[in-house]
């Protein structure tokens, strides 16, 4: 038939247009990358030839290296207290949202995703105001908090969507049996929503991780982050340090992304056998 | 009542008013439970995100630096009606101001305020202020000369042809300041003295619009040369509008495409798309720098394949801007678009086109209905993301590409005008909010029939 030839013909070209557009997708990655192994500051190919150098800039003892690894330290700590307090309000958040006649439902929610919504400069500059005041400007509180904040819609939206599947009889069948609503949130919510819990606190984490508009309003000038040395690195000459760095930030949210896929994979079979 | 809705075998337990009552109780108890558990996230996004933002967004229309500037002024000229120039005793106020005031850094703070609002303004109360000060030298102190004191901009910038006017000092205070600059005369200064003793000023929303407050108090276009903010909102929207645009593109055939592939090459596909997507977008934009670059890759191949005898431009433009956008935009249009593509049974389809349709009308009067919703939320997320660009436009763009957010973090940390960054970030917020509302309601009700 005329039409089967021309679906097959349509067919093949959707299936060539998608392989470009995912080539596009992952070819400045796997193309930049490389250039980090690079002997030479250049960014060109081919490469004269191969080295470590510019890893070993990062992880040596160098000054720029020292500088390199409390930018390191200091986006762990602050990713990691982020991520703490997002997850803990956002999953006990959630649940309280989950719950039967809750008033105002739709509003609250609205207000617990709206970092999601309002542009960051926006809050960057009203968090630099406001935490001027509370003289939170430069200090790791200032940048915790900010941070927690950018990640709270990502814990609420994951808790909720695991919670969504969870069926409220088993918390109700707890009760009813007389444990107190803490433990039965302990010892029966919790470990069928932990999967959920955990890919927010991942996402939480790698908000932080990777944040950079806020910190540059927040941070004192010595107060580097990875993102932030990039940043500087970017704006004012691009090394194949810089290239090197986002290699190893790369990596890491690289496998952080096994982790959450991971994670999904579990929750689907956990409440799906529930 | 409701007590005849009871059983009776509850009546001999309890007072329909009693469970009403018990019922109502754990009613609150429960609500008390729910709001104990999301009360403190709650409360943390009140006090440290929506908060912070109000307060800042309300520098917009803060107004008291005139009046703790110019205090005696700001009361005087209460009593102007507006035409002309004041009288001899709101003259008298400011030269007071100028000549004894207390807190210096206020009148540099007052000057730049006015400044924003008149051109020309601080320069005016620059040259006043020293022509005053060497007034008051010349008629205590004649003999001292260099009197310039250390400080702040405004009282320590006299230069020698004030000295000139120093002598100025004799007559009322309108013939003396009149004597000292002539701009004094002209009612747009006063004018503008005034709104700045308003409660609040429409001054900064009216300057991201490009208006301005007229001396009769209507309101009119600025002048050219500040007319820059309605060229970068629509800039902003029409950045934003085409990015989305170029997304829904090349992510519709793909999400189309990898919603037909057999799971395990779906997944794997899938992949391709979630890498980028988790990727740091300043790694991303850092990686297009590289291989925009004019000694970049792209401009290797360009010029090996002989499409261009000389290295293209590709970077700190608007193609620079479009192409790295994209590639961060486009994982957020594929998304959506694949879950709903995914839901669509491909009978649907085959069923239409055995009725007797083309593929045409298969595609336009079926698939595109069902597969509507992911486009709409594809792009209501993108056109939102884009809109708030900031990393991005600031390390691929040129000047002439940068966004508002970009404006938004230059007025306060270039200019440290709160009150625009303040301004534009209402705009900003502004145009969010009502394209969040009407491209859900157009998703909502487009393709319901």
């Amino acid at each position: 038939m005329v039409n089967t030839s021309l679906e097959r013909a349509s067919n093949l070209a959707v299936a060539v247009v998608s392989l470009l557009v995912l080539l596009f997708l992952i070819v400045p990655l796997l193309v930049a990358i490389p250039l980090s192994f690079n002997l030479e500051p250049y960014f060109t190919y081919p490469m004269p030839g191969y080295s470590l150098r510019w890893y070993a800039e990062i992880f040596g003892s160098s000054a720029n290296g020292v500088a390199w690894h409390a930018a390191f330290a200091n986006s762990l700590f602050i990713g990691l207290c982020a991520c703490a307090v997002a997850t803990v309000l956002g999953t006990m958040a959630s649940f309280g949202l989950n719950r039967e006649d809750v008033p105002f439902r739709g509003l609250v929610q609205g207000l617990l995703l709206s970092p999601l919504v309002v542009p960051v400069v926006v809050f960057a500059t009203g968090s630099v105001y406001f935490f001027a005041r509370l003289s939170l400007v430069g200090t790791y509180t200032g940048l915790i908090i900010a941070h927690a904040l950018l990640g709270v819609p990502y814990v609420v939206i994951t808790v909720t969507a695991a919670l969504s599947g969870f069926d409220n009889n088993l918390y109700r069948a707890g009760v009813s049996l007389g444990a107190t609503p803490l433990s039965v949130f302990r010892r029966v919510v919790l470990p069928l929503i932990a999967p959920g819990v955990a890919s927010g606190a991942v996402f939480a984490f790698v908000v932080s991780w990777d944040e950079i508009i806020v910190t540059l309003f927040l941070a004192y000038p010595e107060q580097h982050t990875v993102p932030r040395r990039l940043w500087a690195g970017v704006n004012e000459q691009l090394s194949p340090v810089v290239i090197a760095a986002s290699t190893i930030l790369f990596i890491i949210t690289l496998g952080l992304l096994f982790a959450t896929e991971y994670l999904r994979r579990r929750n689907e079979r956990l409440l799906g056998s529930a | 009542m409701s007590a005849t809705s009871f059983p009776a075998e509850a009546e001999q337990v309890l007072q329909p008013a009693q469970l009403h009552r018990a019922v109502k109780k754990s009613g609150r108890k429960r609500r008390l439970v729910s709001l104990a558990l999301f009360g403190p996230l709650l409360a943390f996004v009140l006090v440290f995100f929506i908060f912070p933002i109000l307060s800042f967004m309300a520098l917009a229309f803060h107004n008291d630096e005139v009046k703790t500037g110019f205090p005696l002024t700001s009361q005087a000229i209460q009593s102007w009606n507006g035409i002309g120039t004041p009288s001899e005793q709101v003259f008298e106020a400011l030269a007071q101001d100028l000549r004894e005031s207390s807190n210096p850094e206020a009148v540099t703070i007052a000057a730049a305020r006015l400044n924003f609002d008149v051109i020309g303004f601080r320069s005016l109360i620059v040259s006043t202020a020293s022509g005053l000060r060497q007034a008051a030298d010349a008629t205590s102190k004649p003999a001292q000369e260099e009197s310039v004191p250390d400080g702040f901009s405004i009282f320590g910038n006299a230069t020698a042809e004030d000295s000139s006017q120093a002598a100025a000092g004799l007559g009322t205070p309108k013939q003396q300041l009149i004597s000292i600059d002539p701009r004094w005369e002209e009612t747009r200064y006063w004018a503008a003295l005034k709104r700045g003793t308003w409660a609040v000023t429409p001054l900064y929303i009216l300057a991201a619009l490009d208006l301005r407050t007229a001396d009769d108090g209507s309101i009119e276009w600025a002048s050219p040369d500040r007319q820059i903010y309605l060229t970068l909102i629509g800039r902003t929207f029409f950045v934003s509008a085409i990015v989305t645009l170029i997304s829904i593109a090349l992510g519709f055939p793909v999400a189309r495409f990898i919603s037909t592939q057999p799971p395990s090459r779906a997944n794997l596909f899938m992949f391709l798309v979630l890498v980028p997507l988790w990727t740091s977008i300043l790694v991303r934009t850092t990686a297009w720098v590289v291989l925009l670059q004019g000694e970049g890759l792209l401009n290797d191949i360009i010029v090996k394949l002989g499409l261009s005898a000389t290295r293209l431009p590709l970077i700190h433009n608007r193609f620079g801007v479009y192409v790295a956008m994209v590639h961060i935009c486009l994982p957020f249009m594929v998304l959506p678009l694949y879950s709903v593509m995914k839901s669509v049974p491909s009978s649907y389809t085959r069923a239409a086109a055995s009725l007797g349709a083309a593929p045409l009308r298969v595609f336009f009067k079926v698939y595109l209905p069902l597969v509507f919703p992911g486009v709409a939320a594809g792009a209501l997320l993108v056109f939102i993301m884009g809109l708030g660009f900031y990393v991005t436009p600031a390390l691929v763009g040129g000047p002439r590409d940068q966004m508002l957010s970009y404006f938004i973090a230059a007025a306060i940390s270039r200019d440290l005008n709160w009150g625009l960054a303040a301004a534009l970030s209402i705009i900003l917020v502004v145009i969010v909010i009502v394209t969040l509302f009407v491209l859900r309601r157009f998703s909502s009700t487009a393709f319901t029939r």
